[in-house]
């Protein structure tokens, strides 16, 4: 995986774009959401982390955002589903294009195969050379719009 | 309506129960067979996630070997342009094709400590703008967006 900050930092330039408040802070949270279940959570407890390892396939993820769901009135529901959702798919397509340490790749299609993939245009840390070209995009970006409020 | 979001979040902690039963039963089988596959190559002894520390003798083509018992073992690289002479290197305990180690160097160690700092600074980040758009009813135990984020 990419770090999160650098997961952050990809899709803050599009939420903004396209995506009103509060609305876009779930499409955030959606883009952590995977690393922060299963690598947080394993990181602090490591001897259950096979359990909290499908939390970062698409089916764990699609149960993890119905869970998330209940925790808000009915009549958000689907807007919940869809920010959350489409922040888990911004995460995920920077995961699927990275080469792992030894081999291998994600289960995608988790729990029906076992079979993984990864395209391995960059590797595991290589996130840590970009981040700060992105985080200056970024700054960047901010500092236009605040000029342009003003 | 609090009876549907308590079946569903039910539904979702056995999903997520089982789910991890099947990967840890699959992961145990994957380990078990490391290990019998470790023992076999080379002499090297050790478990996935356990380190073993040695220095870098020669590299070549993505490749880069050390002494281990007077022997000269050749192992495998995902960042041979990282690795060079010198470096000290640790192994982990995955395998590839034909009992080759996967490893990664020193340098590497210290880069993913890096990233875990890193990555625990973007999650501060993420949840400190999803607080600012939402507060927690704790009446009716729900989120509310905040109209005025």
């Amino acid at each position: 995986m990419p770090d999160t900050l650098t997961h952050l930092l990809i899709v803050i330039p599009v939420g903004r774009r396209f995506f009103q408040r509060p609305w876009l802070y779930l499409f955030y949270l959606g883009t952590i959401l995977p690393d922060l279940l299963s690598r947080g959570l394993s990181a602090v407890f490591k001897s259950v982390h096979d359990y909290f390892a499908p939390l970062h396939t698409p089916v764990g993820l699609m149960v993890l955002v119905i869970f998330f769901m209940t925790f808000f009135e009915r009549r958000y529901w689907p807007k919940v589903v869809f920010y959350l959702s489409l922040g888990i798919v911004f995460h995920l397509i920077p995961d699927a294009l990275q080469s792992h340490i030894y081999g291998g790749g994600y289960v995608w299609f988790f729990p029906f195969s076992w079979w993984t993939y990864k395209k391995g245009l960059f590797e595991t840390d290589a996130s840590l050379y970009f981040l700060p070209v992105l985080l200056v995009i970024v700054i960047f970006i901010k500092a236009r719009r605040s000029i342009k409020a003003r | 309506m609090k009876i549907i979001r308590i079946v569903i979040s039910f539904l979702c902690i056995l999903t997520f129960y089982f789910m991890g039963l099947y990967t840890k039963v699959r992961y145990d089988g994957e380990k078990d067979a490391m290990r019998f596959r470790l023992s076999v190559s080379d002499g090297l002894k050790g478990e996935e996630g356990r380190f073993l520390y040695k220095r870098v003798v020669e590299t070549k083509e993505g490749y880069f070997s050390f002494y281990l018992k007077d022997k000269l073992v050749w192992v495998k690289s995902q960042h041979p342009h990282l690795i060079k002479v010198g470096d000290l290197v640790s192994l982990y305990g995955h395998f590839g094709e034909g009992n080759i180690f996967y490893a990664e160097g020193f340098r590497l160690e210290r880069l993913r400590t890096i990233k875990m700092g890193v990555s625990a600074f973007g999650c501060l980040i993420a949840f400190l703008l999803y607080f600012k758009g939402y507060r927690f009813n704790f009446k009716l135990f729900l989120w509310e967006p905040r109209e005025d984020a």
